[in-house]
């Protein structure tokens, strides 16, 4: 076969970084999740991160940050990308500092931005998602943390969801969350599927090319309550 | 003394599996032997029409850069030199492609969104080329010292499935004009999808090993169905397919100060 441009030689492709999908979790590892929840949760991590894995670019493109809140806010896994990612097993223990993990994944995902920007990285909207089965213990750190998330969901800096398993207070969960995105309640222990429905809607963030707000997620209804 | 030229495109395979049509589109026209005119748009892939939209603003853009340099002949060897510079040659064109959009959309009596495009255009002239670009459209020019130049960084937002469209209410203000003064022997204009493997991220650097090999082959050419087909032959190649899965549309002009069978003449 005969070169496209003759005797000119064929272009050399630059090796651009792949773009990336940041996402943190904001795990509830506090005693009253000790059992099946924290195994349950535990597995639903897992599955993620094989759900992801199962697509070659998403998991080049999707980094996880994990940040567990029990008796201590713990940077469990600092951004890494699936296929690097260990999945970790979270022990539960000690009271709910909700407050201080927001801050926490506030302030990674932002300098998580600036290494993008200095590398040339281009990146998608980072995730932020919220899974508790309680109400935060920290104080009122959780509140000003709150706006600061509310904040960057309205401006469009991050996409902020709020989950909350048996037991949560869904009221003060209705507060820390997005205007436009009201906490969801999980159905019973279904992290699994719970997981599921975000390696799929995060897989059809980090593939498109279209405007991110514009992206339809699939429908919530395998593992959240509806009309909660 | 002329340009050769041709401009390219096709279907992702992004595109290709879910059925969706190509939404890339590009023209040009060679008004005169000094003129080089183009126009490259990439429609939206939110929008489900975008292939009509880019198709609208692309016809729209360069007939209306066609009247242009037809009434003020002054503008063939730098389209840009002149009174008004830049800003006098693309005046007005991003609105007559919303026109052009609206136009599409009424006929099809849908939103304009669902029509929505980038559009880049340009003009190119042996002494000077200037462009408009509104969205992640681009061009990069040679220059008489032998370095490739990106003209103006592609729109991009702050994430990386974000650009901007003809549909976005503040269009007009948002696209970018830009201009080179002096020769610019090759010119390679390409839609978005052809960016990551050509332009290097860390400061939208022009990859040169990407760009010599197009240079020398248009530069030794003088017949404009030869670099099609080249072109035409690349974007289906499985070395590019392999590297990208979107719709990608891609220009290639060469600007040769003597003819060949002079030069050969001598």
């Amino acid at each position: 076969m005969t070169l496209a441009f003759g005797d000119g030689g064929l272009p050399e492709f630059v090796d651009n970084p792949e773009n990336r999908c940041p996402v943190v979790l904001l795990l509830d590892a506090s005693a009253s999740m000790r059992g099946a929840a924290m195994d349950e949760l535990n597995a639903g991590v897992a599955a993620f991160r094989r759900q992801i894995l199962i697509d070659e670019t998403a998991s080049l493109r999707v980094e996880l940050s994990i940040i567990a809140f029990g008796g201590e806010v713990r940077l469990v896994r600092d951004f890494t990308t699936i296929d690097d990612l260990i999945t970790p097993q979270l022990e539960a223990g000690g009271d709910t500092p909700m407050g201080g993990a927001l801050d926490l994944g506030l302030k990674t995902l932002e300098a998580r931005k600036a290494v993008y920007r200095r590398a040339g990285v281009h990146y998608y909207r980072p995730w932020l998602f919220l899974i508790t089965d309680g109400a935060p213990t920290d104080g009122p750190l959780w509140q000003e943390a709150a706006m600061r998330a509310q904040e960057a969901d309205l401006y469009g800096r991050l996409s902020f969801f709020t989950v909350g398993v048996e037991g949560a207070d869904m009221d003060i969960l209705g507060e820390i969350a997005a205007a436009n995105r009201p906490p969801l309640k999980l159905q019973g222990l279904k992290f699994r599927e719970l997981f599921q429905w975000l390696s799929t809607s995060v897989r059809r963030v980090s593939l498109s090319r279209v405007d991110a707000e514009r992206v339809t997620l699939p429908p919530v209804h395998g593992w959240a309550q509806v009309g909660v | 003394m002329s340009w050769t030229a041709a401009v390219d495109f096709r279907q992702g395979a992004d595109h290709r599996r879910s059925g969706a049509p190509c939404q890339d589109f590009g023209r040009l026209t060679k008004p005169n032997e000094d003129l080089l005119l183009g126009a490259l748009a990439d429609g939206a892939g939110s929008a489900p029409l975008s292939h009509l939209g880019a198709h609208a603003a692309v016809q729209a853009a360069l007939a209306l850069l066609e009247a242009r340099v037809a009434q003020e002949p002054g503008r063939r060897g730098d389209p840009a030199g002149g009174d008004g510079g830049p800003e006098a040659l693309f005046d007005g064109i991003v609105e007559a492609a919303q026109a052009a959009l609206s136009d599409v959309a009424s006929q099809h009596r849908r939103p304009v969104e669902d029509f929505a495009t980038t559009l880049l255009a340009f003009a190119a002239g042996p002494r000077g080329i200037a462009c408009l670009q509104l969205g992640d459209g681009w061009l990069v020019a040679r220059d008489g010292e032998g370095a490739y130049l990106l003209l103006g960084r592609p729109q991009r937002g702050e994430y990386a499935n974000e650009t901007r469209f003809l549909s976005d209410a503040d269009a007009a203000d948002a696209a970018a004009l830009h201009r080179h003064k002096g020769p610019a022997p090759f010119l390679c204009a390409a839609t978005d999808g052809l960016a990551s493997v050509s332009i290097d991220n860390r400061g939208d650097a022009p990859h040169a090993p990407f760009f010599e090999p197009l240079d020398r082959f248009i530069g030794a050419t003088d017949d404009d169905r030869e670099a099609h087909r080249a072109i035409r032959s690349f974007l289906r190649s499985d070395a590019l397919e392999a590297r990208t899965a979107d719709d990608v549309a891609l220009m290639l002009g060469g600007w040769r100060p003597v003819a060949p069978h002079a030069a050969g003449a001598g």
